[in-house]
């Protein structure tokens, strides 16, 4: 049928009959989502539209007949948060729109799959003797946030990080445990909702699932949102691997009242069933006796029980095996739903072209015979046999509380007026914390360093190596060490906000305004592994399905104020606004987030041009931080800050101080003999490219030896204010920076030009770890635009802000 | 002399570090892939 119309409403009322009248539903009933008001009880009728997004919330549960609840709009209004099949999901409105909706109570056509559990098939596997190889391996997959990095780190003793949201994990982790003497690798994978490839981090699943065939594949199911969470397991007993399925959370599933039949489920899905809890370890061990004996018996095992999908797609499936008895069941049906990877297997056989030909046939067959798309069909087919296994095993408690206690404190956090109230408070109370908890330590350790420096200038003879100790390791590295504790009480802060949840609702009150710059309510994410460091944030954009994103993305993590940053900051906020700490630190994470939106802006509107991108994201349900996980991420980042002061901060403490120190004058001061040395000359040499911004040449030496890593520019002014008196030389390097003066007896510093210092700081090109980060995920064209980009913003607005706030002093 | 000769010696350790950090970190490892996945057909590695 074809429109020659243009109006819009009506093209939509026409294509509402149309479909209306194809799935046999009241015309004035069938109605998008996104209109539904908050509280609306509505059932699924159809996802319109086609691509991998449509594909993804099929996968998520969007199949015809699923309840879903308008929860609330976030602050901004945009995006929803629904509930369907009992988890929080948060849509743009602009993708809420494809889900076609019917009032609750509307009968609905029996779905494809409806409540299908037609048993198993078996699929005859070849021989194979995995016992045959020394090293056992087990990969653990399973949706994101479901736990599978808790249970890693209890198994292995890692201290992978973890977080209440998913997309923490991005690429492969191994580790391994002993299990009746033997050695058996765990391989912790990202979290994937399916095994389509619907970002990088689900293709690398998909991957290495196919190319490393593990031994066994222990598949970690949410117990408190099964009905989901099994989608993945039955693409997983399509594989032909042997399987174990732990139920994590038990602990919350028993409290909830629901009930389940572990052993009826287990013979329904054919593998080992385990109930457990990650965080505290509870069925652990049972889970890794069953992976054991899971291997153990596929040595013995000559079939593998797989998803029966009824006649038609089952004699489908079979007439492509015979073609490529080679391919295991699920390729072959990624095969019949025309998947584009799995159609690439196809391009070096022999009969490929074949097969694609057969495929086609096949699947306009089932198409014809369903009336639906193949991509639906499959989706109905799979999620029809979970439910009809559920509904054989599950007993769920009707007196259960609606509310959901794990999502309680949303009343308040994303509430609409208090959502980002409350953001910015937090904020600032993490803030402010680091500086007022963290300044009785730090005061600790600075007398430790003062001390030390003293006593060693005591008790060696004047000369060279004494100099290079006192002057150049000890004030260097000891300048960065003495911010340890602000760093360790900053990242228990951020762990709590990681474990509790609240980190996925802070994205889902800012997704307005991200997709206003053109980004991805995902990105929040990286944006907030930023703070920390911009290596792993650059890493984390993997989990941004689309190119342009995770470019725009990877070019702004850097303007995310990162902690190396923090000492400098530190320095000079408890220096020069010993009044307002909490609030200036504040501000400048917030240039930070306000620059990197007008670059995104700037790039989505140019150089990276491109549609709105769509965004589904789980709202995890809150839980109370474990005191474990607070630790091993102090612990984790505490370490790492102490081996940066080993290795580079260290090494750069040496070169500066040598740098500074020759070649050497008789007779000149100490003053002299700093300004004349190489250090001194390349200074003197930068010095009119910083002086518009009220720098001098130290500063501009400093932001230059930052270029290795941002902790540097601390350890190389506290190698270049030496000082001139046995007085100065033992003040801290706060006081020298209070009392520094210039040749005309200027103070150098005051609050303006420490804040104009610290801008500069917070948006000057990134460390180069981070800058070779950005090489390998964007490649050196944008490494080179980053660098060339960041400076000249951190000179721009660190001029206009120098000259405009003397002319307002 | 022998304070001078010594720190002349850290600190042309100290540039040695340098430099071998530098090639290492452009150079790269596991033939140019350094994702860190340790994997040579890594699928995040731009060279695939």
């Amino acid at each position: 049928m074809h429109y020659t119309t243009k109006n819009p409403y009506f093209c939509k009322l026409k294509y509402y009959a149309l479909m209306s009248q194809k799935e046999n539903i009241s015309q004035m009933s069938l109605r998008p989502l996104d209109n539904e008001p908050v509280g609306a009880r509505v059932k699924v009728a159809r996802v319109q539209g086609g691509g991998a997004f449509r594909q993804r919330l099929l996968e998520m549960g969007f199949v015809r007949g699923a309840d879903i609840t308008v929860i609330k709009n976030a602050p901004l209004l945009d995006p929803v948060e629904y509930m369907i099949l009992g988890s929080h999901i948060s849509l743009r409105r602009v993708e809420a729109a494809r889900v076609m909706v019917v009032d609750a109570d509307v009968e609905l056509p029996e779905t494809v799959g409806g409540l299908m559990y037609n048993g198993t098939t078996q699929t005859v596997l070849d021989e194979q003797d995995p016992m045959a190889d020394n090293v056992l391996r087990v990969a653990l997959v399973g949706n994101p946030n479901c736990g599978k990095t808790s249970l890693f780190n209890y198994v292995t003793g890692a201290r992978e990080k973890v977080g209440n949201y998913g997309g923490v994990t991005v690429d492969s982790k191994e580790g391994s445990f002993v299990i009746d003497g033997q050695r058996i690798e765990l391989v912790d994978l990202p979290g994937t909702y399916s095994l389509t490839e619907y970002s990088p981090e689900e293709m690398y699943v998909r991957t290495y699932l196919r190319d490393k065939h593990p031994d066994a594949i222990l598949n970690i199911v949410d117990a408190g949102n099964m009905e989901r969470n099994l989608y993945l397991t039955t693409q997983i007993m399509d594989m032909n691997i042997p399987m174990v399925i732990a139920l994590n959370m038990w602990d919350e599933f028993e409290k909830s009242g629901d009930r389940l039949d572990i052993e009826a489920m287990s013979r329904l899905l054919g593998a080992s069933i385990i109930p457990i809890t990650a965080r505290d370890g509870r069925g652990v061990d049972r889970v890794l006796q069953a992976c054991y004996q899971a291997i153990e018996e596929s040595e013995h095992k000559t079939t593998h029980k797989n998803v029966n999908y009824g006649p038609t797609v089952e004699s489908a499936i079979s007439q492509l095996e015979t073609l490529r008895p080679d391919l295991n069941r699920y390729t072959l049906l990624k095969i019949i739903e025309n998947d584009r990877h799995a159609l690439e297997l196809l391009d070096t056989a022999d009969n490929g072209t074949q097969i694609k030909q057969q495929a086609d046939q096949l699947r306009e067959k089932i198409q014809r015979e369903y009336n639906d798309d193949i991509v639906t069909i499959v989706s109905d087919l799979k999620y029809g046999f979970v439910r009809g296994a559920l509904a054989e095993v599950l007993t769920t408690n009707s007196n259960k509380d609606k509310k959901q206690l794990g999502y309680a404190l949303d009343v308040v956090l994303t509430n609409r007026w208090l959502g980002l109230p409350v953001l910015f408070l937090l904020m600032w109370v993490v803030f402010q914390s680091t500086f007022t908890l963290g300044a009785y330590p730090q005061q600790w350790i600075e007398d430790g360093v003062t001390w030390l420096g003293q006593w060693v200038d005591s008790v060696m003879p004047a000369g060279v190596l004494r100099d290079l100790l006192v002057d150049g390791i000890i004030a260097g590295v000891g300048g960065v060490l003495v911010f340890l504790p602000n760093i360790l009480i900053l990242f228990f802060f951020i762990s709590l906000l990681e474990d509790s949840g609240y980190m996925a609702r802070a994205a889902f009150i800012v997704d307005r305004i991200m997709h206003r710059i053109g980004l991805h309510g995902k990105s929040f994410i990286p944006y907030l592994i930023g703070f920390g460091c911009g290596v792993p944030a650059i890493m984390a954009t993997r989990t941004l399905e689309n190119r342009r994103d995770r470019i725009i993305t990877i070019l702004t993590v850097p303007f995310m104020s990162c902690s190396a940053r923090l000492p400098a900051y530190l320095l000079l906020v408890s220096a020069f606004f010993a009044a307002n700490q909490g609030l200036i630190l504040m501000s400048l994470y917030l240039v930070g987030i306000v620059v990197a939106a007008l670059t995104a802006i700037l790039l989505s509107k140019t150089l990276l041009k491109h549609d709105h991108t769509q965004f589904v994201m789980e709202l995890p349900p809150y839980r109370t931080p474990t005191a474990r996980n607070a630790a091993i991420h102090m612990w984790s980042k505490g370490s790492q800050y102490l081996h940066k002061m080993g290795t580079v901060i260290l090494v750069a403490s040496i070169i500066v101080w040598a740098l500074g120190y020759f070649p050497r004058h008789e007779g000149q001061t100490q003053q002299e003999q700093v300004e004349n040395s190489y250090m001194g000359r390349m200074g003197k040499a930068i010095e009119p490219a910083v002086r518009p911004l009220g720098f001098n040449w130290q500063m501009g030496v400093s932001v230059l030896t930052g270029a290795a890593a941002k902790e540097i520019v601390v350890s190389t002014m506290g190698v270049l204010y030496t000082g001139e008196t046995a007085d100065e030389e033992s003040a801290s390097l706060k006081e020298k920076l209070q009392t520094v003066t210039d040749e005309q007896g200027n103070h150098v510093f005051n609050p303006i030009v420490a804040y104009a210092f610290m801008l500069f700081i917070l948006l000057y090109f990134p460390c180069i770890a981070a800058l070779t980060a950005i090489k390998r995920e964007a490649g050196t064209r944008w490494m080179i635009f980053e660098i060339i980009y960041t400076t000249a913003v951190a000179w721009v607005v660190t001029f206009i802000f120098y000259q405009v706030a003397r002319l307002l002093a | 002399m022998a304070q001078t000769l010594i720190a002349l010696f850290i600190v042309a350790l100290a540039l040695c570090w340098v430099l071998v950090r530098l090639v290492r970190t452009f150079k790269g490892r596991d033939n140019g892939c350094n994702c860190g996945c340790g994997s040579r057909d890594c699928p995040h590695c731009p060279k695939k």
